[in-house]
């Protein structure tokens, strides 16, 4: 009898042991964040306050932008993906479509839906189902050193004719020792589309029917690319294109304040405050939206959203971890800080918000910008793109027979386009 | 090995008696040989320097666009971001530094890699030495195949394979790629190291009563042990190097390795040249170090295997 | 040498490993290449739960894209690579030949002067052979960034260095030819130490009793060098030439670490490209199929370079 009580006496000593080690087995989540160097500053610091408040433990690794989807590709097929990914609005419906991502659909009230605004959590959508929650949005703007404006008195131009003519005036500023150009872009083909779209060019447009219309390789593109190679090679446009360092030369040239306009979108400007020409003077620093063409305006609206790994073990901890980053809270301490553009509508109703010049010259621009087409494919269609606008710009290459090349080349990709799930 | 090292020391003694009793004679072709080696070796270690003066710089002086030779402002700041700078919590581990990790996770990889290469080259090339057998010519030659596949062949199968068996991003399936990248040009390098130890002692072994095996592991294996050496730098240094199968299998922040870590510095949307600089600074000082004391060895070794054959 | 079974429990470990890690990956990519794999059908393993492969031989596939039927449909993926314009074959077919040659040479060229000046008996000789040989020790994917942030177009030593002469900005990697020529000069700088060295350890294994021979005869420099040098000389140049156009073809660092093939794919060779179209765009069929290509066109060019160059009765692995 004793021995049987002394059995059970263990046995019960046991399962509670076991039942506290269960319950003492932290949650631990991994995130994957591509933001810059200074935007991880300040974020960094909000996933260590939601870990706490969570009381879960967060990896929160770097994954550099540029290799992040390649790495997760590879990451996700061999059950090493992080249970989070920022991921960039193009990524994610194929990451959807290879069931690399979990359908949050079920999870996802409607009333936090409407808590977002629209057209940003649209690109977290695919086939009808919620892939993921929208972190920020943005679109390339017209950033600008408001003293070389000054300089060469000009205005901020509201038409693409003045944008071009105000460029000129800039760059005549130059000098020998001290080069200044009128306008940079921030990388080649990206922030090449607010031109395409100012003289008439298109994207891919999903029809009615599902088919899909190509516009590319259209005259308004073939129009425009004749003014950015024209802009380019009379030194207007600058520094000179180095596909490999484009991005960094640019920076560096319009923080020195070497250059005038600068066709950027809004996770820069942290970095460009740092510069020697803003940082004494952030006011010296405007934003514009980028001026309409002769057929049109328009800049591609990008933008990051979380998504949950579909092999995670923690998919409520995940979303729950999601939800404190999106708090209005940190998304208005991320607008303040970093002039990032919230995607909840309630951070809008700050007033600290409103009084941001540069956030609200980014704002500005979402009213004039132009949404992507939410595809599979979405995420491979500046490769060709790139190539042949560079050949284009550095080559001397004919712009509509590149142009039909990057339309025959998506031909292509759309051809493997999965077919949408639940239509 | 066996051809070439009693002529690096015939060379050597020729040049000492010839020291000793007339010093070479001054003549316009040997000061156009130290002229056109001397700017060749302006040209050669020039990015070497480049790198290291870089390293000391700030980002400021780096990305100006007047050329400094030496740095202006010299700084330990980017050798302080990156050995004390970069850390992060880890969980079960602590505040860890990624650079000290990568440098870890680096030289865990390498050091088995080396140990096994060692080990699976040592035999391989001692049966070559050794015995004739039905297949002999055909292992030569599929090592000599294996030089020709570009990694990109069997980048994508391995990757599947690796899946397969979860052996993605972790330290044992960069291993296993990498035991063998080394492995030919080890097996010709030591083949040629048994080439010159005579069969006579491991005979007498057996004689004596000594299995093959013991043969090979008590008295041939101590014997070539500078051959050992010299393998194995080259294996460390292989698998320290290298940077593909690494870029593509290991995707987890704290697993990277050394190259891969690093490449995180540089991208398409900026590049941190000054942590960069620090950062190659740091790697390649291990390797050289290691490089100049075996480099007489791997030289007339690779001249000796890949050469002779 | 004896001939003993002894030999096989020997080699056991290096093969089973070989055949594991090279040999049964090699098979498993020249499947690959007659299959349609891509990243819709390959295997995935998501949170622990394993989806097999799904893609299958081409023969039995009907596409849109062609009519071809069994046994040429078997082959689609090498027909797609050869006709297909988005695949680009010819284009980087060419540039990894001018990459190739244009690589070799100065390799060997340069390679073989340096040794023939390390030949000589001057002082100081043992301390350049020890400086000339420093590219070797660094990492190669270091001296690929070092080469690339010295190319930068507006803060890269090369740049910065000809304005302050006068001189204009060189598109080093945004043009064409300036960046074949950049990746080219990268790589020669690598590979100089390798074919100086081992050419060095050629010139010196030549007995020096062939030169004072030669010498009593009267002979020249330029006799002595065409004579004895270049002959003897010849199994190592040639072993030298084949493991360089080899390496050469397949290199990757370089290539990637510089210019990702930029500008507008004119730095892309097929083991870049090949590598690209597997990873980046993920049609692995279509890599496997270059990636064979590869491998066939480097055995046939050996098999051609050891029949011609091989003398009868030259005892050698090549």
């Amino acid at each position: 009898m004793k021995a049987r009580l002394l059995l059970i006496a263990l046995v019960a000593t046991m399962l509670f042991l076991v039942s506290g080690l269960v319950v003492a087995q932290d949650v631990e989540i991994t995130y994957w964040d591509t933001m810059n160097d200074q935007e991880r500053e300040v974020f960094g610091v909000i996933v260590e306050e939601c870990a706490t408040e969570l009381g879960i433990t967060v990896n929160y690794e770097y994954v550099p932008f540029d290799q992040a989807q390649a790495t997760y590709r590879t990451a996700a097929q061999g059950d090493n993906a992080p249970d989070i990914l920022r991921t960039e609005v193009a990524w994610g419906p194929e990451f959807a479509a290879l069931g690399y991502t979990l359908d949050l659909t079920d999870m996802i009230t409607e009333e936090e839906r409407a808590s977002y605004l629209v057209a940003p959590f649209n690109y977290n959508t695919w086939g009808g189902r919620i892939w993921g929650l929208p972190q920020v949005t943005d679109a390339p703007a017209l950033v600008y050193n408001k003293s070389l404006l000054e300089a060469a008195g000009v205005e901020v131009p509201t038409t693409m004719d003045e944008l071009i003519a105000a460029a000129e005036a800039i760059a005549a500023l130059s000098t020998e020792e001290a080069p200044v150009y009128g306008i940079a872009t921030l990388w080649a083909e990206y922030a090449f589309q607010p031109f395409m779209w100012a003289y008439g060019g298109s994207l891919i447009t999903v029809n009615e029917d599902g088919t899909y219309s190509i516009g590319i390789n259209s005259e308004g593109t073939v129009e425009a690319l004749g003014v950015v190679k024209g802009l380019l090679d009379s030194g207007v446009m600058g520094p000179g294109y180095d596909p490999a360092n484009q991005y960094g030369n640019s920076m560096t040239a319009f923080k020195d304040g070497q250059v005038g306009f600068f066709i950027m979108g809004p996770w820069a400007t942290a970095d460009i405050l740092s510069g020697a020409a803003f940082a004494e003077t952030p006011e010296n620093l405007g934003v514009a939206a980028i001026p309409a063409g002769p057929a049109g305006q328009g800049s591609p609206v990008g933008g990051h959203g979380y998504t949950i790994y579909a092999g995670t073990d923690y998919p409520e901890e995940s979303l729950a971890f999601i939800r404190c980053l999106n708090s209005v809270e940190n998304q208005v301490t991320l607008a303040t800080e970093l002039n990032l553009v919230p995607t909840l509508l309630e951070a809008y109703e700050n007033e600290e918000l409103a009084a941001n010049e540069i956030l609200q010259g980014f704002l500005a621009q979402m009213q004039v910008a132009t949404n992507r087409p939410v595809l599979v494919a979405g995420g491979s269609i500046y490769t060709e793109f790139s190539v042949q606008y560079q050949e284009v710009l550095l080559n001397g290459k004919d712009a509509q027979e590149a142009m039909d090349a990057v339309a025959a080349a998506w031909e292509l990709l759309l051809e493997s386009e999965p077919p949408v799930p639940g239509e | 090995m066996t051809t070439t090292t009693p002529n690096v020391s015939l060379a050597k003694s020729q040049a000492s008696t010839l020291r000793k009793n007339n010093r070479p004679p001054i003549s316009i072709a040997n000061m156009l040989t130290h002229a056109v080696l001397m700017f060749t070796c302006v040209v050669m270690t020039f990015p070497v320097f480049w790198v290291i003066s870089t390293s000391f710089k700030t980002q400021n002086e780096i990305e100006s666009s007047t050329v400094t030779l030496f740095p202006q402002n010299f700084t330990w700041g980017n050798y302080d971001h990156i050995l004390f700078g970069m850390t992060k919590e880890i969980r079960g581990i602590g505040e860890i530094n990624l650079f000290w990790r990568w440098a870890g996770n680096s030289l865990t990889v390498a050091g088995i890699t080396t140990v096994i290469g060692v080990l699976l080259a040592a035999s391989c090339a001692y049966a070559l030495s050794r015995f004739k057998f039905r297949g002999r010519r055909g292992i030569l030659i599929a090592f000599l195949i294996t030089q020709m596949f570009p990694g990109a062949i069997l980048i994508i199968p391995l990757y599947n394979m690796f899946k397969e068996w979860a052996l993605l991003d972790t330290f044992q399936g960069l291993i296993i790629a990498y035991s063998t990248i080394a492995l030919p040009f080890s097996v010709w390098m030591l083949k040629g190291f048994f080439d010159a130890i005579p069969y006579d002692l491991e005979e007498a072994a057996i004689v004596d009563g000594c299995t093959p095996i013991g043969a090979y592991w008590r008295i041939a294996l101590p014997l070539t042990l500078p051959g050992l050496a010299v393998v194995s730098f080259y294996n460390f240094m292989t698998a320290w190097n290298e940077f593909m199968f690494a870029l593509t299998f290991m995707t987890g922040e704290a697993n990277k390795t050394l190259p891969v870590g690093l490449r995180s510095f540089i991208f398409q949307y900026n590049t941190d040249w000054h942590y960069l600089a620090a950062g190659s600074v740091l790697v390649t000082i291990p390797v050289m170090i290691g490089f100049f004391y075996a480099q007489k060895y791997l030289v007339s070794g690779l001249t000796a295997g890949g050469v002779k054959g | 040498m004896v001939r003993k079974r002894i030999a096989y429990i020997f080699i056991a470990p290096a093969v089973i490993v070989m055949a594991l890690v090279v040999f049964y990956p090699l098979a498993n990519g020249i499947f690959l290449s007659f299959t349609n794999a891509d990243k819709f059908n390959s295997a995935k393993n998501i949170g622990g739960k394993f989806t097999p492969a799904t893609y299958q031989v081409q023969c039995g596939i009907d596409t849109k894209k062609d009519d071809f039927t069994a046994p040429i449909s078997c082959i689609r993926n090498y027909i797609q690579v050869f006709n297909e314009p988005t695949y680009y074959f010819g284009q980087v077919f060419g540039q990894t030949l001018i990459w190739t040659i244009a690589n070799v040479i100065p390799h060997v060229g340069i390679g073989l002067g340096l040794a023939l000046l390390l030949n000589r008996k001057i002082r100081g000789r043992a301390i350049y052979r020890v400086i000339l040989i420093l590219p070797w020790a660094v990492p190669s994917y270091i001296s690929a960034f070092v080469w690339r942030f010295m190319y930068n177009q507006e803060i890269g030593f090369f740049n910065n260095f000809l304005n302050s002469l006068g001189i204009a900005d060189v598109p080093w990697l945004s043009e064409s030819g300036w960046a074949m020529f950049a990746v080219v000069v990268a790589n020669t700088w690598l590979a100089i130490p390798f074919n100086m060295v081992t050419m060095l350890g050629g010139l010196q294994s030549i007995p020096g009793d062939l030169y004072e021979a030669a010498e009593v005869d009267g002979a020249n420099w330029w006799q002595k060098f065409m004579g004895i040098t270049l002959p003897m000389l010849r199994p190592v140049m040639m072993t030298v030439v084949l493991l360089g156009v080899i390496w050469t073809f397949n290199s990757f660092n370089v290539i990637v670490l510089i210019t990702e093939g930029n500008p507008f794919r004119s730095t892309q060779i097929l083991a870049t490209w090949a590598w690209d179209l597997g990873r980046n765009q993920e049609q692995y069929g279509i890599a496997a199929a270059y990636s064979v290509i590869i491998l066939l066109m480097l055995l046939f060019f050996s098999f051609v370079y050891i029949r011609v160059l091989n003398r009868p009765g030259q005892e050698s692995v090549l």
